[in-house]
């Protein structure tokens, strides 16, 4: 069963039509690369898969689960964390509650439980702080852990929104554009970051600018252009591609 | 050096500490001013806390606006008046009933947010209190309309008369606690820190697993639900209960003793309900010292110029502290912090 | 519901409406600069009466000259509210903006309270005469008084936004407060700017619709709601929008006291509104 399906996906704004007819299959174990040129509407499919925009038709489905009907928050339950292009860091919570906050989509306590702190709540606030201090190590954020999020430099807030989308326990974990703003010594670093995640068990699947990580890191690549797959395959297959060459380029 | 480390890492236990404190001045409090009126106020103050606690949950918390508080404060005085003088049913009794008639109908006005929000929502909530005030009026039969609601009977606890000031102080007060400690509780807990997040970016929240809607939906509840209490707990210590206390009016003075309290703290929701409910009796009490001549005397009585300092008094301090006085403090201690390291490195 | 009768509510809906209106302009106009409700717009119609009612009584002013005179107080009181009360939270948040314009609504309440009478004053209508009828409805000669200033005043203001430079400044500056900078408009002097406007046209209301509520009392309250509220219904980010959302709802009004209930009519109105508002957020007249 693959992991992830999308079937003749499409959405339109107003008279722009940025996915086209898109299918898409992720097998399980891959690191998956989108690239495309700028505004090819790669973020757009990942708002599509996440939740946050409706497709105008096309159906997507994870691990069997049919998921056009489900709402942001029941996808990311059923195991799709994300992240976004800016780390969209809630600015009054340290390091720490940034990442215990990815931790809501499967803990289940309610009001009453936590009002009145009753063991199971206690329970899971544990659970909830063992898991965010082991991805905190495991991203090494161990120093700015107690710091205020938005106080951190750019490329330590991307790295706490990747914390945070981990920390939902994610099956697949789409990253979109996590180079972007980062330097070159932090960008080595994302790569072994990435490939130890899939290590984990974790499907990546990520938007990139940055050719020189999306070649070292990816199994395979698909390539939109408006809003079309226009090539797939692996990154050896892909840089010998001639519509890619030429989308990028433009035809000669 | 350590020693501030030590400290940073302790601040939990410090502010439990400090809690315990204050929560034990509050309990001793009417063992040293017996004076009855003092009593009086503090516990109409202990009822609008429990109000504004709610309401900061909703506004400070979870970043949702109402200026109807009153309208539920309102709902759960009349329906416990009308449940113990009507009815003869029992003080508890009807403050379960408030709770669960306010509660349901705070879910009818979160179902408005999930589509409404900013000062759309203040409108519909706003609207709402008109609507309660206007029925408090009209349906004159069940509230007895302007000249109020007449005789209701001081409650009683297992047998126990809570016939005074004294009593009623203890009974008012220990809800607080009690609403003091769950909402504490809440805000630390992982349903806190969703609403931190809806309040902040609520689109991100749907990728963190967190369904904003719910949340939205259940503190409009919980909130609604507190100032029902508050509402029951006023008509039994009142033995009468007219419209004017629950007018749009008072909503937005609930507003203003949340903001100037501090927004999203507990001890924010408590400090400004006891600033912005003691100055007036302060003025109060000025203009009738003896220091002051009669004839200005029987001018500041005569007007409303203690309403005119009032408004100047919630000016200066918005104007001042625009974080409230809880956001101040915790500025102050900031700095406090910043400068005691600066001088242990200096030591060092 | 004879045609005298649908005439009557439209005669009357449309005399509160336009002071509604004129509210709602006030909290428009403050809504783009700042983003914030003004509590305050109500009371400075309160105040708008009772200074044209001493302007007449006390100085002996004729009604034009009271009139423009208030107008003038108007826009300095609210030039100086915005420098004491807006100006020092306009960078915090739009919250700590809404609580000062209560307390400056409480302020000048009890102000008008403690200057004048705390009950409201008779306050001569603009010209003498009985009601005039038309095809069996009754109106007002204020009503017509009413109606043709808040119109003028619309067109004015249309005017004044669209065709000078500082009506536009202040557009662009509320659009966009950071391009507005950049050509150099100051945004402080356009907040400014939007609250003399609005201290203007709360003084306009409060002199026009003196006559028929009488200077001064608790007034204040309730006309600030009504014409909030017509606003929102309307959207307050348009113009066209407010004004329409506020003739609206003072039809809406009259209908329902003359057939429904007289008690229950701000009930049932703002029961409309909220249905209103759930099917259709960003306003009846809102433009994209």
């Amino acid at each position: 069963m693959a992991l992830l399906k999308t079937r003749d996906l499409v959405k339109n704004f107003g008279g722009i039509r940025a996915v086209n007819l898109l299918n898409l299959t992720m097998e399980e174990g891959e690191i998956r690369s989108l690239i495309g040129p700028n505004g090819a509407g790669k973020t757009t499919v990942f708002n599509l898969i996440s939740g946050i925009l409706q497709p105008n038709s096309g159906t997507i489905d994870f691990q069997g689960v049919y998921l056009n009907k489900l709402r942001p928050h029941e996808r990311c339950q059923l195991g799709i964390g994300r992240t976004f292009q800016t780390p969209h860091m809630f600015s009054r919570m340290n390091v720490l509650e940034n990442i215990m906050l990815g931790c809501h989509s499967w803990t289940g306590t309610e009001i009453f439980e936590n009002v009145w702190r009753l063991p199971k709540a206690r329970r899971e606030e544990d659970d909830i702080v063992r898991t965010s201090e082991e991805i905190i190590s495991f991203l090494e954020l161990s120093e700015e852990k107690d710091n205020i999020a938005n106080s951190l430099p750019f490329g330590k807030q991307k790295m706490v929104a990747i914390g945070r989308a981990l920390a939902s326990k994610p099956k697949l974990l789409l990253l979109d554009e996590p180079c972007a703003g980062l330097n070159e010594s932090e960008t080595e670093w994302l790569c072994e970051i990435l490939l130890k995640i899939r290590k984990k068990g974790i499907n990546v699947f990520l938007i990139e600018h940055d050719m020189g990580l999306v070649m070292k890191v990816s199994d395979t690549i698909v390539v939109v252009d408006y809003g079309k797959k226009i090539a797939e395959g692996t990154p050896a297959e892909i840089v010998e591609n001639e519509r890619v060459i030429s989308a990028y380029l433009g035809s000669p | 050096m350590r020693g501030i480390k030590e400290l940073a890492m302790n601040r939990n236990t410090y502010s439990k500490v400090i809690d315990f404190m204050l929560f034990l001045i509050i309990f001793l409090f009417p063992l040293f001013d017996s004076n009855e009126y003092h009593l009086d106020v503090a516990v109409i103050i202990g009822i609008y806390c429990i109000i504004n606690i709610g309401l900061n949950l909703l506004l400070g918390n979870t970043g949702q606006i109402s200026i109807g508080q009153a309208a539920f404060f309102g709902i759960g005085a009349y329906c416990s008046a009308v449940l113990t003088t009507n009815l003869h049913l029992t003080f508890w009794l009807s403050i379960c009933f408030a709770a669960i008639l306010t509660a349901t109908l705070g879910i009818s006005v979160g179902l408005t947010s999930l589509k409404l929000r900013g000062h759309y929502l203040a409108m519909a909530t706003l609207g709402f209190g008109i609507i309660a005030s206007t029925v408090y009026v009209e349906w004159t039969e069940l509230t007895g309309g302007t000249s109020g609601f007449l005789n209701i009977p001081a409650p009683s606890i297992f047998g126990f008369q809570l016939d005074n000031e004294f009593k009623y102080y203890y009974l008012v007060w220990a809800f607080v606690l009690l609403v003091f400690i769950s909402t504490q509780h809440l805000i630390n807990s992982r349903i806190g820190r969703a609403l931190q997040a809806i309040h902040e970016r609520e689109i991100t929240c749907g990728a963190m697993g967190i369904n904003p809607a719910k949340y939205k939906l259940k503190i409009f509840t919980l909130s609604a639900a507190y100032a029902g209490i508050a509402g029951a707990l006023f008509a039994g210590f009142q033995n009468y209960i007219s419209p004017e206390s629950f007018s749009v009016y008072s909503s937005i003075i609930f507003l203003c003793m949340i903001v100037i309290g501090g927004l999203g703290s507990v001890w924010g929701s408590i400090i400004g309900t006891v600033i912005l409910s003691i100055f007036p009796e302060f003025i109060r009490a000025v203009a009738s010292s003896e220091f002051i001549s009669p004839q200005i005397k029987a001018i500041l009585n005569e007007h409303s110029y203690h309403l005119i300092a009032y408004g100047f008094f919630v000016l200066i301090i918005i104007v001042f502290l625009p974080e409230g006085i809880v956001g101040g403090v915790k500025r102050l201690e900031a700095k406090a912090y910043e400068w005691l390291h600066s001088k242990q490195i200096v030591i060092e | 519901m004879s045609f005298s009768n649908v005439l009557q509510i439209l005669v009357g809906g449309l005399t509160m409406g336009s002071v509604y209106a004129l509210v709602a302009l006030g909290f428009h106009i403050i809504y783009n600069g700042t983003r914030a409700i003004n509590f305050a717009q109500g009371e400075q119609v309160v105040l708008g009466g009772v200074i044209a009612l001493s302007c007449m009584s006390t100085l002996k002013l004729p009604l034009p000259l009271a009139f423009f005179l208030t107008l003038i107080i108007g826009g300095v009181i609210g030039y100086f509210y915005e420098r004491l009360a807006i100006r020092p939270n306009l960078e915090t948040s739009e919250l700590s903006i809404i609580i000062s314009s209560i307390a400056v609504a409480i302020i000048l309440q009890n102000s008008i309270a403690v200057i004048w009478e705390k009950d409201p004053m008779y306050f001569p209508p603009f010209t003498k005469g009985g009601s005039l009828e038309f095809m069996g409805a009754y109106m007002l000669r204020q009503s017509l008084w009413i109606m043709g200033i808040t119109a003028a005043s619309v067109v004015a203001l249309d005017r004044f936004f669209h065709q000078t430079l500082l009506g536009k400044a202040i557009l662009a500056s509320a659009n966009n407060s950071e391009a507005a900078r950049l050509v150099g408009i100051s945004p402080f002097r356009m907040v400014s700017c939007s609250f003399i406007l609005s201290g203007c046209l709360g003084a306009i209301a409060g002199s026009i619709v003196a006559p028929l509520t009488f200077a001064g009392g608790p007034l204040g309250t309730m006309i600030a709601i009504k014409g909030f509220a017509g606003g929102i219904l309307g959207g307050l980010s348009s113009s066209r929008g407010v004004v329409l959302g506020a003739l609206l709802l003072g039809i809406l009004e009259f209908f329902i006291a003359t057939f429904i209930s007289e008690g229950y009519r701000d009930a049932i109105a703002i029961f409309i509104l909220l249905i209103a508002l759930m099917l259709k957020p960003e306003g009846l007249f809102a433009q994209e």
